[in-house]
């Protein structure tokens, strides 16, 4: 029997379907809706607003530099966290971005885009 | 082992590599003491650091230390918050908290920090001892036993799975091997479930997974979960650190005991340091006076130096089969392996022989490594836990954005944050589920190895004859079947019976 590059996936796949068969007919695994149970007053709005700040921080770090999309993102997050004073919040993100920033490129010296690329900033 | 360990000693004690365990210990008793992100996920935020390092032996030094000083910060939030960040230091907050609340969290701390040095110490003094001999034992494997060694690794990993939880963990060490299949294989040049991304052509970078699994979701947990996160809030008096002749009387017998059991427990691969210090916690508990035992789970000092020694003594136990056969022996050497490959070193049977100043150097450097985390955390404890009171509101988006930038210093691409935050999102549903995600993790780890080793096995035998034709993999692949069949009959009588 010849090894080729679907032998592997087509093992893992039967294993797959096992376990997953498995998870369905042996009894004692009702944790899932004693878990779901535990699902109500969760603060779901707030976790998803996060998951999309994370998502726009994914897509502008590049295209805005990493100094302007840090502090955006922290600025914006600590709100939807229930931060009220921006001066403290932006002030926060902006000298942490900064130190965070120098640390990485300038000491460490992995390269990481600081400025958009409309004002010196090379993506 | 007398030339090796000077050998080690050359390597590790110069001026650099001092700065860089002093550096590590730092980092890892910060960052460890924020909830979400436990020694796994600041050894994968310190990975690309320690590989523009360069030199093998510091990036090792400076991981090392990270990885102790994360544990012992991960004790700290145990203790003083009641919020473990990682499993391993779970049983720590059984009587850490209590002696908190009860004013004694100074104490608690440092018993933590004392029973952590001492654990880890004597770990490493039976980790030299023992991995040349596990080394020379190892040398007679094969491919052939090398696949039959990760698949037992892989079936072992259903130890973090918990009580009837053994299914669910199979099927995300399964999950993690499938995602190990992504990209090209070692052996063919054939792109694997790429959907034409181009970035996926060289498979999932592990850090993206690590963080995806276990820095986001904790950070999503903690916004989720609002009475958890708030309780950070707490203030925490911490005062007499003193720790009384009695007392040190009473806890020495604890961690001479405690280090043997932890290193043992943590030299098995998937055990780790969860496992010894719950072991070391229930066997304390039994072994202790009528009067004493009552005190378990109220504040008892034993009741603390049980895991705290038992949990560091398995991080190093782990280090042997990590560093003799390549196979981790917890979530933590795991990454740590992906490191290690990523520094060019290959771990295994040939480490010892091929780059012997290596693995001196990571013995060495776990003994500067507690050394240097006890000197450093002693007279810090009053400071070190005033980060706790960062607020929520600035904790939980640093969390997050520690994730995301440490995915994306490791490979300069911003896809690799969107493929991170879909993880994110899929291990938050998971531990929902109750699906435990170290086994994932491993699966991912141990998968490409698993392929590779399977596929030149399988080569050179011609199909799956190598199984029965080799006696040693078959007697390892039977001990995998076994248990990985024991715990689901336990299981299934337990529930029978109930």
């Amino acid at each position: 029997m010849p090894f080729k590059p679907n032998t592997m996936p087509l093992g893992l796949a039967g294993l797959g379907i096992l376990f997953s068969s498995l998870l369905l007919l042996v009894p004692g695994n009702d944790e899932l809706e004693k878990d779901a149970e535990g699902w109500r007053g969760f603060a779901w709005k707030s976790t998803a607003l996060l998951i999309g700040l994370a998502i726009g921080y994914a897509l502008l770090l590049r295209p805005i530099g990493f100094i302007a999309s840090t502090t955006l993102f922290i600025v914006l997050s600590s709100h939807v966290l229930g931060e009220t004073n921006f001066v403290k919040s932006i002030s926060t993100g902006l000298i942490s971005s900064g130190i965070i920033w120098y640390l990485v490129d300038d000491v460490l010296g992995i390269y990481l885009v600081a400025l958009p690329a409309i004002i010196g900033g090379t993506p | 082992m007398i030339d090796g360990l000077l050998m080690g000693l050359g390597a590790a004690i110069s001026p650099f590599n001092l700065i860089m365990v002093f550096i590590g210990c730092f980092l890892g008793t910060f960052i460890g003491m924020l909830p979400g992100l436990g020694p796994m996920s600041i050894i994968a935020i310190m990975i690309p650091i320690a590989i523009q390092i360069g030199d093998p032996a510091s990036a090792l030094i400076l991981l090392s230390g990270v990885y102790y000083g994360a544990i012992f910060g991960g004790s700290t939030s145990s203790i003083l918050i009641n919020a473990p960040g990682v499993a391993g230091t779970v049983a720590s907050s059984f009587d850490g908290y209590p002696m908190a609340r009860a004013g004694q969290a100074g104490k608690a701390l440092t018993v933590a920090a004392i029973c952590s040095f001492a654990g880890g110490t004597i770990g490493a003094i039976l980790l030299m001892i023992f991995a040349p001999v596990l080394s020379t034992v190892a040398k007679l494997f094969w491919s052939a036993e090398y696949f039959a060694l990760m698949v037992l690794g892989l079936t072992a990993i259903a130890a973090f799975a918990g009580k009837g939880k053994i299914i669910k963990a199979l099927c995300m060490t399964v999950l993690g091997v499938m995602l190990a299949t992504v990209g090209e294989s070692a052996l063919h040049n054939a792109a694997r479930f790429t959907m034409g991304i181009m970035d996926l052509q060289s498979g999932i970078y592990f850090v993206t997974l690590v963080m995806g699994l276990f820095a986001l979701p904790e950070a999503l947990f903690l916004v989720l979960d609002e009475k958890r996160s708030k309780a950070m809030a707490n203030n925490n008096k911490i005062e007499n650190l003193r720790i009384s002749k009695e007392e040190a009387k009473e806890i020495a017998p604890v961690v001479a005991r405690q280090s043997l059991l932890g290193f043992f427990v943590g030299v098995l691969p998937g055990a780790g340091a969860t496992m010894a210090s719950f072991l070391g916690y229930g066997i304390e508990r039994n072994l202790a006076p009528a009067g004493e035992r009552e005190k378990f789970g109220k504040g008892s000092i034993r009741g603390l130096a049980a895991p705290e020694t038992a949990n560091n003594a398995a991080c190093t136990g782990s280090f042997v089969p990590m560093l003799t056969l390549g196979i981790p022996g917890s979530g933590t050497t795991a990454i740590l392996l992906g490191a290690l490959v990523a520094l060019s070193i290959t771990p295994g049977p040939r480490l010892m022989e091929d780059q012997p100043e290596v693995f001196w150097a990571v013995i060495i450097s776990m003994y500067l490594g507690n050394i240097v985390l006890l000197i450093l955390n002693l007279p810090l404890i009053p400071y070190i836990a005033k980060l706790l009171t960062v607020p929520r509101r600035y904790l939980i988006p640093f969390v997050i954005f520690f994730s995301l930038i440490g995915a994306y210093i490791g490979q300069n691409n911003a896809t690799e944050l969107l493929i991170m935050i879909g993880l994110g999102c899929m291990a938050t549903v998971l531990r929902f589920g109750g699906f435990p995600l170290p086994p994932l993790i491993i699966g991912f780890i141990l998968g490409g190895m698993l392929e590779d080793n399977l596929g030149r096995a399988m080569r050179k035998a011609g199909g799956l004859e190598f199984i029965w034709d080799r006696p040693m993999t078959l007697g390892i692949l039977v001990l995998a079947l076994a248990l990985l069949v024991y715990p689901i009959m336990k299981d299934r009588k337990k529930v029978i019976r109930e």
